[in-house]
Formats: structure tokens, sequence, C-alpha cells
């Protein structure tokens, strides 16, 4: 039985895909289909839950079944097996009733017509989401005012820059106010300036509205910046489930220290023990010192024994760095300890 | 109601997208009168030559092309989108339509027009009205009539579209099986033998498309009219059904794209 009171509640759902089929020998090289594999498992049994209002990033390499699990959950595709409930609904049996409560954006796949103004998009989109024309308008009015579209909305979308395109996807995807929105991969390929917007423009959604933010990204800063818990897959399973201050420390065990010198200085033979080198240049030294709660003092004491240090940095490792250990492990899942079962 | 102002807006969009570009809009439009100007002109000459086939005489001919070209003009200048699902389904494209609260396969077929349909169906129209000479009665028959024959073709569309589900690609298969739906349409009824009747009367519906109107334009029969209401309504939610059922097979895809 699962639960209608979570915004999302995910029980042993699995997906499998059927591979295409390789053509057969001679005559048989006429048939459609050809002889089939065994299918490929997207998904094997995968089970979690997502309270409303929460702000969830689902992180993992390519392949690693966030995107179907996105899919399955907004009804786009049916399960192989498993239970989903999406704001108390079955996303797949209750797809339509289901569309006026989500939104979802995906970073590559464009709902804004290409050859119109955006304008002409939202007002078609009142039409898909049966909008009185008062409520649109208005609904319009505040997007426009939050994402700043003014001088946006009677351009064709063409004519756009990805950044200003991304805002008008946003404000086409919330137009009909939703309860859960699902991101997927809603920076990519956008500059700093206008990832960074679309990071604020969905922090504040959640803030205002409660809004229940589901992401997929690749991205650490959207990960960092908007979530407060994260899922991390691996080879269609769930590997850890926790908060996002919990995943550094168990992927990475260590803290930085970044040391700036006054002159150049000669790459050092011996460190000392428990630190590796990350990154060197003639001015600029990056260790790791193995083991989280370590004493740095000894290594700090070395690296001012090597040169005049002008600018010392000790740092827990970038989340960059995290994902990257993360996604290094491919050997399969591995269930971090502390976090969510 | 809310479905009909929803259809009517997109239509109203995709005209919008299509003037966005006028010069290359008209092109398409000219060319598909020029084309099927051609057409009828060469069965001028036949019927100049020969006055009668099989019974047929010119004015059959003109309304065999006028419903034909009228209806299928109708078909992909308002409902375009329905020749397109194969290729969406092939590559996961369906994923937009999905996520929005109306019914999917009515918002592709009508997610895209084709600027040649609206050649086609001015033609049909000026055909009918200019060579067909027609009596009151024939004029509302004809324009009902167009339009039933217009939703059976969107519904065989969506039909051999949907075989994409189960086959992967194909859109080939769905573009022949309409290019055999249209040539059988543009040919007067007799010339087929029974077999073949049989076979555009149930897989290829050309005897509903156009051998049916065009007999109901000249002879109004109650009977028949009711059949092919009958078989619009089962074609449109028998088409639905195969498309829904497909949709449990559709396996999406990770393609970039961008609409309209």
């Amino acid at each position: 039985m699962q639960d209608a009171g979570a915004a999302i509640s995910v029980r042993d759902l699995t997906r499998s895909f059927d591979r295409p089929g390789v053509p057969g020998a001679g005559w048989r090289r006429l048939l459609p289909g050809g002889t089939r594999g065994a299918p490929t498992v997207a998904l094997h049994p995968v089970s979690f839950r997502v309270e409303r209002g929460e702000r969830v990033a689902l992180i993992g390499p390519n392949g690693a079944g966030k995107s179907t699990t996105i899919k399955l959950l907004t009804g786009i595709l049916h399960p192989s097996g498993g239970d989903a409930r999406v704001l108390g609904r079955v996303p797949w049996r209750e797809r339509t009733d289901l569309a006026y409560d989500i939104a979802t954006v995906f970073g590559q796949k464009s709902q804004l017509w290409y050859h119109l103004p955006a304008r002409s998009t939202f007002e078609l989109l009142r039409h898909v989401y049966d909008l009185d024309a008062g409520v649109a308008r208005r609904r319009v009015g505040e997007l426009t005012e939050r994402l700043g579209l003014r001088d946006l909305l009677d351009r064709p979308v063409r004519t756009l820059s990805l950044g200003e395109r991304m805002r008008c996807e946003l404000a086409a995807a919330l137009i009909h106010s939703p309860r859960l929105v699902f991101l997927d991969e809603p920076t990519i390929g956008l500059d700093v300036e206008a990832r960074q917007a679309v990071r604020a423009h969905v922090r504040e959604l959640n803030a205002r509205q409660g809004t229940t933010i589901f992401l997929t990204s690749h991205d650490a800063a959207d990960i960092e910046q908007v979530c407060e818990r994260v899922i991390v897959m691996q080879a269609g399973r769930v590997a850890f489930d926790g908060p996002v201050s919990t995943l550094r420390s168990r992927y990475v065990r260590g803290r930085q220290i970044e040391a700036h010198f006054l002159v150049p200085v000669d790459r050092p033979v011996d460190l000392p023990p428990g630190a590796s080198l990350v990154d060197v240049e003639p001015q600029r030294w990056r260790l790791e010192v193995h083991e989280a709660g370590a004493p740095v003092g000894p290594v700090v004491a070395w690296l001012m024994a090597c040169g005049p240090v002008v600018d010392l940095t000790v740092s827990d490792p970038p989340m960059e760095d995290v994902i990257a250990a993360i996604y290094r492990e491919t050997a399969g899942p591995r269930v971090i300890p502390g976090g969510r079962p | 109601m809310a479905t009909l102002r929803f259809l009517a807006h997109y239509v109203r969009a995709n005209l919008e997208v299509a003037l966005a570009y006028r010069a290359a809009f008209a092109a398409k439009v000219f060319a598909m009168v020029v084309n099927d100007g051609i057409w009828v002109a060469f069965w001028w000459l036949f019927f100049e030559r020969f006055p009668s086939v099989e019974g047929y005489g010119f004015r059959q001919i003109v309304l065999v092309w006028a419903i034909g070209t009228t209806a299928f003009g109708l078909s992909s200048g308002i409902a375009g989108g329905a020749s397109t699902i194969a290729a969406k389904i092939a590559s996961g494209d369906l994923d937009f339509y999905l996520v929005l609260p109306k019914p999917p396969v009515l918002h592709l077929v009508v997610s895209r027009m084709d600027p040649g349909g609206i050649g086609d169906a001015l033609f049909g129209i000026a055909t009918f009205a200019f060579l067909a000479r027609p009596s009151a009665r024939e004029a509302v028959a004809f324009a009902i009539l167009v339009v039933i024959a217009a939703s059976i073709i969107v519904a065989y569309a969506v039909a051999t579209n949907s075989i994409a589900f189960w086959a992967g690609r194909a859109d080939t298969i769905a573009e022949q099986a309409m290019f055999g739906l249209i040539t059988f349409s543009t040919y007067p009824e007799r010339l087929f033998s029974t077999p073949v009747k049989a076979v555009l009367y149930t897989v290829v519906p050309a005897g509903f498309v156009s051998f049916v109107p065009v007999a109901l334009v000249q002879e109004w029969d109650w009977g028949w009219a009711a059949v092919l209401v009958g078989v619009a309504g089962g074609s449109l939610l028998g088409s639905k059904a195969i498309f829904d059922a497909g949709l449990r097979r559709y396996a999406s895809g990770s393609i970039l794209a961008m609409r309209g």
C-alpha cells in the first residue's frame, strides 16, 4: 500500500527495454525485428519517498536510470513492475489528471514554439490547462515579473539566447501553478549567469509556494544550491539516499588544502603521511588529506617549510569531485550506510 | 467545448507558424493547386476524346477529385500531425504530448499543419464550385461529406502510424499506406474488380473516403449516410484505441528537440 500523503512514493519500481532486433541471415533479413536479445534492465527494483515541499536531486552517471525514473513518475513510460504514486496518483494510469498538478522541464527538449513568441505558447497552454483567461493573465504577469520576461515575451523564440529561452521554458512549465516540478538537466548548455538565475528561480518557487522539486543534473552546483537531499543512482539502483552534506563526507574521505606561494616552488618529491597531490602548478599546490577529521597541522607545517606561503585554504572537497568519485564507481551498486534504505 | 477551443487555438497557432514564412507558405499552396490542376486537365482531355468510360463522365471525375482533394486537404491542413506520429514514436518524441492534460493523440494530430493541404482543399472546393456546378443540395452534402471523409483519413493515418509502437520504424509503411489510399481514392469505383473493392472497403478505406461520398453527393441515401457516419466514428475510436494500446510499449528517447 502506497502513501497518498507523500509527493512521490516509489516501491520496487522496475523498467526493462527490448533491445532492437539483430537482422537475421539470408532471406530472414527481410523480416521485421530479427533476432531479439535479452531485454536491457534500465531500473532494478527501486524504492524511495519524497515528502511534499522537499527539494531532491536525482544524480548518477549516464545510463544510471535517472531519466527513466522521471519518465515513469510523469506517466511517459509504463513500468515493467512495481508501484509508484505521485501526489497520490498512479502516473501511468492517471496521467491526464496528474498533468494538471505537475510540471516537467526537460533541458534538452523545448515546449516553446520555435517560430512564435513565447506569449503565443503561453496562450496555447492556457487552453491546454483549461485556465480561465483572467487567471492566466495574472499568472503570466507574475511569472513575467519574477523571471524578468518583459522584453522577451513578444520576440520569436528562435531569436532568444539559450538562457532567455530557459527562463521562458520555466514560465511555460509553471503557468498552471504545479505542486510538483520535475527538472531534467535544466541548466544544460547555459552560461554561468543563466544557470544561477535558473537555480534562484527554482529555490524561490519552493520557498514561496512550497512546490516540491525533483531535479536531475550532472552539474554539482545545481545539486548544492537547489537541493537539500540527494538520491544517487548507479546501474539502475539507488546507491545512496540522504542529505547533500552527508553525500560529501561519505564518498570522499578527506579535506583539501590549497597553498599559494610567493615564488614558483619545485614539485615536491616526498609528501607527509596521509597526504596526496591533487593538482600542482608552480605557485599553487592542491593536496588532499585522507580521512576526514585527521589533523591537517603537520601538512600545513610541511607546506610552510616548502616555500613562502602567501595564502592557505583548508576546505571540504568540491561537489564536482564527489560526483566524479561516485561516477567512477562502475563496479556495481554500493549502498552507503547512513543513507536512507 | 474546452477541447474544441483548444483545437481551434492550435489550428490558429499552426497557421501563425506557417504564415511566419509567407512566401514559402504561398509557394506550397500554389504548387499543390497546380499539381491537382494538371490531373484534372488530363481527365478533361481524356473525356474530350472518350466522353464516357464505364458510365463515368467528366462530371463524375470532377466529383471524385473535388471530394478527394478537399478531404485530404482538410486532413493534412488541420491534422497534419497524424502523418508524423510514426517518426515521433521512433525518435522518442512523444514525451511533450504525454505530460500535458489533453489526450496525446488529439494533441499530436493537430500539432502540425501541411500548407500543401490548404492548397488541396482550396483546389477541391474551387473545382467543385466551378466545374461540377452543384445544386444547393449537392453543395450542402459536399460540405458535410468532406468533413466525414477527412476524419476517416485522419483515423487511417493514426492507425498506420501507430504500427511504429510495435515495428519500430514505420514511417515508410505509413507513408506508403497513405499513398495507396490517395491513389485508390482518385479513380472511379467501377474500374475495380470485386476482390479489390473488398480491400477498398476494409483495409484501405478508399470506398468510404471517395466512392460513397461521391455517390451520396449525386444521390442522397440516408442508409449509406448512416453507414458512413458509423464508419467514421468507429475509425476514430478504433485508431485511438490502437494508439493507446501502443503507448504501453513506448520507450521514449533522449534526442535534442525544438517544437514547430
